[in-house]
């Protein structure tokens, strides 16, 4: 029976592999897997930077600095780079740092930010004003992070203030001649934002000559665009580097986490999963947890299976030849 | 950022030695570099593809023309090709940037009339297709197609590594992969039967190209890699102590930091 | 041959300035032209998208044209190429007009993001498949791998780091927690790895630069007309 079982096994199509790998993905969709997130220090330094330039902010609001959101992700990636966006860009706007977005290598990146932002304010429309002063101690602790915004802005909270809380620059191809340029000038190769309207004239952005007043970049992608960042703009801009990538990019990263070159480091849904619990949404990344979760378990399963048969047909090749 | 006294020192100790060798080899000495092992992979399953009779499939991988690993990508393609034209059979390239596909082209068809088989040569070999997934979606397809006995990657690649390996290995192609793209060597070498890991597609285009500067340019690097070692290690030891005798101020540190 | 002298004159004393600009001090002026060279070399860049854009059509032209087998793919393709940037250029001039937005976006969204989307996704099946045919035990080698391999994966996912959470957070018994091996796995041998190639991909970068930017490089490229 076993011998049958691991002959099976040796020999199987890979179309069952990819057949079972779909349903462990699946299941999570109409069983959903209660996850405890463990947050790892890569993703909680991130956290606490921006929370640090909120303060810096607040001391010396002549000089407020913004974080800034390099979108260099799209449609391919977006399992992945979505979350990671959304819960950053989460953050900003519940404590009320300024960011803005741009994308210099992907055309689509400026389009996927607005789509991040409707994502947002289509959640915070399940929301509603009174349960940020609920008798449900869960859910007023649930909503203690955005409670922040709430409590900053009042009934209004639920608009984005183009402009003055958010800007998209847009996409324009350039090669590392002009990213540099934007250290100090910005202006010179984005005079205006994704829609038209002149930059210099956000509120936000009176303050913002290029990259040197972005106290914080965060390079969000599914490309090697890291070392563009770390070799050439963040030591001559003096601006902070996160790194927000798809987790088969994240061994590269890793060096420059160590060698404290990148702040912050998220790897794939996981690094998203665990930003969001920190500020306290429950979406797309720990939502999508459960299916890598489950994923990632079967995988392990399989390649235990594989080898049990490996191991058996072995034994079994030997003892054929013996006899 | 503008150079420190020490970063001039260290581009100056690193680029002295490659121009050095480069000279040394255009004035015609050997330069000895040994046989690389991935070049037999290369050559079984040519040999494979010609017994089957079924083309083959290269990829130069997603970099531009600019990038070292495309350069060293078509110097193995070049190579590919003339064994190809050697034994009768088709090596069918897909490129993903427009500035890489003339060369290609160019390279791929050169290899065929050098070896006077020039009619065997088929524009429609060159395929052009942009776009990542679209590159991937389209070289899977075409492998599936061509049935093709023997894969070929080697360059600089991202995600689409695996989605080309596991595509070859589903038509049973002999797969032979180069890349120094860290994120990927995971993928290849166990999707591929053959992985030149790092460096390795660098001396092997060196090795197939016999230009004296590419020769001159390797051991140059190798001298580079070498001073690169001795400052690790130095600063390793000097690091070390500094904990042990714990001194406040590290002389060495400091001094690379100047 | 002037050809050449001349394109290889220009390229010395552009990489002159890049390596000047970098070396000499910031007092030496050349940091302020900086700002005057990213526009133009966006210029460059542009060009040559037109540049891919007029390759592709005339290989998929040249293919519907002589009837080349497959040829319906090559018009469906330059379809596809043609009508998205008529779509993106339209949305550009006109962008309240509400059928344009509409049709764009139903491309965008409901075209182009699936199928990106369904490419990538293809990883999760295809490196399962890969992982069971090559994660085998067949030396010492491949265990030391797998056994790693399956660290790491247990490490990056909370089922996986509940087998080891009855384990102190801190103290030395916390170092053999699954997430905490993991993050040791990723921060000391792969970072080791890693920086190891990367210091002969960059010394290859340099000297490839270096190579260019004297214009050594000959041989199976550059003669050649592109």
């Amino acid at each position: 029976m076993a011998a049958n079982f691991f002959e099976i096994m040796e020999r199987l199509d890979r179309r069952w592999i990819y057949l079972t790998v779909f349903v462990a993905l699946s299941i999570p969709f109409f069983i959903p897997i209660p996850l405890r997130i463990e947050v790892m220090p890569e993703c909680k330094d991130l956290h606490e930077r921006i929370e640090e330039i909120k303060q810096q902010n607040e001391k010396d609001p002549d000089n407020a600095k913004i974080v800034l959101i390099s979108i260099s992700w799209s449609a391919n990636v977006q399992a992945e780079c979505w979350p990671q966006h959304e819960a950053i860009a989460e953050h900003c706007l519940q404590i009320g740092v300024p960011f803005a977005a741009f994308s210099f290598i992907s055309p689509e990146g400026p389009q996927f930010g607005e789509y991040v932002l409707d994502s947002i304010k289509r959640r915070w429309e399940g929301i509603k004003d009174e349960d940020f002063n609920s008798d449900d101690e869960e859910l007023r602790e649930k909503l203690a992070p955005l409670k922040r915004r709430y409590d900053r802005m009042g009934k209004n909270w639920r608009e984005i203030q183009y402009g003055v809380e958010y800007v998209n620059w847009g996409y324009k191809y350039m090669d590392l001649a002009a990213l540099m340029t934007m250290i100090s000038d910005l202006y010179g190769i984005f005079p205006e934002d994704y829609k038209g309207a002149p930059l210099q004239d956000f509120p936000m952005m009176k303050q913002v000559k290029g990259f040197v007043d972005c106290a914080l970049i965060v390079e969000i992608t599914g490309s090697g665009t890291l070392l563009t960042w770390v070799m050439y703009v963040t030591p001559q801009s003096g601006s902070d580097l996160a790194f927000a990538c798809t987790g088969v990019m994240a061994p590269e990263a890793y060096p420059y986490f160590k060698s404290k070159q990148i702040i912050g480091l998220l790897s794939g849904m996981d690094g998203a999963a665990q930003y969001e619990k920190l500020v306290g949404i429950k979406a797309r990344g720990r939502k999508g947890m459960e299916s890598q979760n489950l994923a990632h378990l079967w995988v392990i399963l399989m390649v235990i299976l594989g080898n049990l048969s490996f191991l058996y047909k072995r034994k079994k090749d030997r003892d054929d030849s013996k006899k | 950022m503008h150079a420190s006294y020490t970063v001039l020192i260290l581009i100056i100790a690193f680029t002295a030695p490659i121009i050095y060798f480069i000279v040394t080899a255009r004035r015609g000495k050997e330069l000895y570099i040994r046989p690389i092992a991935g070049l037999e992979a290369i050559d079984e399953a040519i040999g494979r593809a010609t017994e089957m009779g079924r083309p083959v499939f290269f990829s130069p991988g997603l970099a531009g023309l600019t990038q070292i690993e495309t350069l060293c990508a078509l110097i193995v393609l070049n190579h590919i090709a003339k064994l190809c034209a050697k034994y009768d059979i088709r090596v069918v390239t897909t490129i993903p940037q427009y500035l890489v596909y003339p060369v290609a082209e160019e390279m791929v068809r050169e290899a065929y009339v050098e070896q006077g088989k020039g009619d065997l040569f088929s524009e429609d070999d060159v395929i052009l297709i942009l776009g990542q997934f679209p590159y991937a979606a389209g070289s899977v397809g075409i492998m599936h197609r061509e049935k093709v006995a023997a894969c070929f990657y080697f360059g600089y690649f991202y995600a689409e590594s695996l989605l080309l390996a596991e595509g070859g290995s589903q038509v049973g192609a002999i797969q032979v992969a180069g890349t120094n793209s860290t994120t990927q060597i995971p993928f290849f070498i166990t999707a591929c039967d053959y992985t030149i890991i790092g460096e390795e597609l660098f001396a092997t285009s060196a090795y197939l190209s016999r230009e004296p500067v590419m020769l001159g340019s390797l051991r140059g690097q190798d001298v580079g890699k070498m001073i690169i070692m001795f400052l690790i290690l130095v600063g390793t030891l000097m690091a070390s102590i500094q904990v042990l005798a714990q001194w406040e101020y590290n002389w060495f540190r400091e001094l690379l930091f100047k | 041959m002037w050809r050449r002298i001349f394109i290889s004159i220009l390229t010395f004393v552009a990489g002159l300035y890049f390596f000047f600009e970098y070396v000499m001090p910031r007092e030496s002026g050349l940091t302020d032209i900086m700002p005057e060279i990213g526009p133009r070399v966006i210029i460059i860049g542009v060009t040559a998208i037109f540049l891919g854009m007029i390759n592709l059509t005339r290989m998929h032209l040249h293919k519907v044209v002589r009837r080349r087998p497959g040829w319906y793919n090559s018009l469906a393709c330059i379809i596809a190429i043609y009508v998205m940037f008529l779509l993106t250029v339209l949305q550009y001039f006109f962008p309240k007009t509400a059928w344009v937005i509409h049709t764009y976006d139903t491309f965008f969204q409901y075209v182009r993001i699936p199928l990106d989307a369904t490419i990538f996704s293809l990883l999760a099946y295809y490196i399962a498949s890969a992982a069971y045919r090559a994660f085998r035990i067949k030396s010492v080698e491949a265990t030391v791998m797998l056994a790693v391999a399956l660290f790491v994966m247990l490490g990056q996912i909370p089922m996986g780091q509940a087998i080891t959470r009855w384990l102190p957070e801190t103290g030395y018994l916390s170092w053999f927690r699954l997430e905490n091996i993991k993050l040791w796995i990723m921060d000391v041998p792969n970072s080791a790895a890693t920086r190891g190639i990367l210091f002969g991909g960059m010394i290859g970068t340099l000297a490839m630069s270096l190579r260019l930017w004297l214009s050594l490089e000959r041989g199976s490229f550059f003669d050649a007309e592109v």
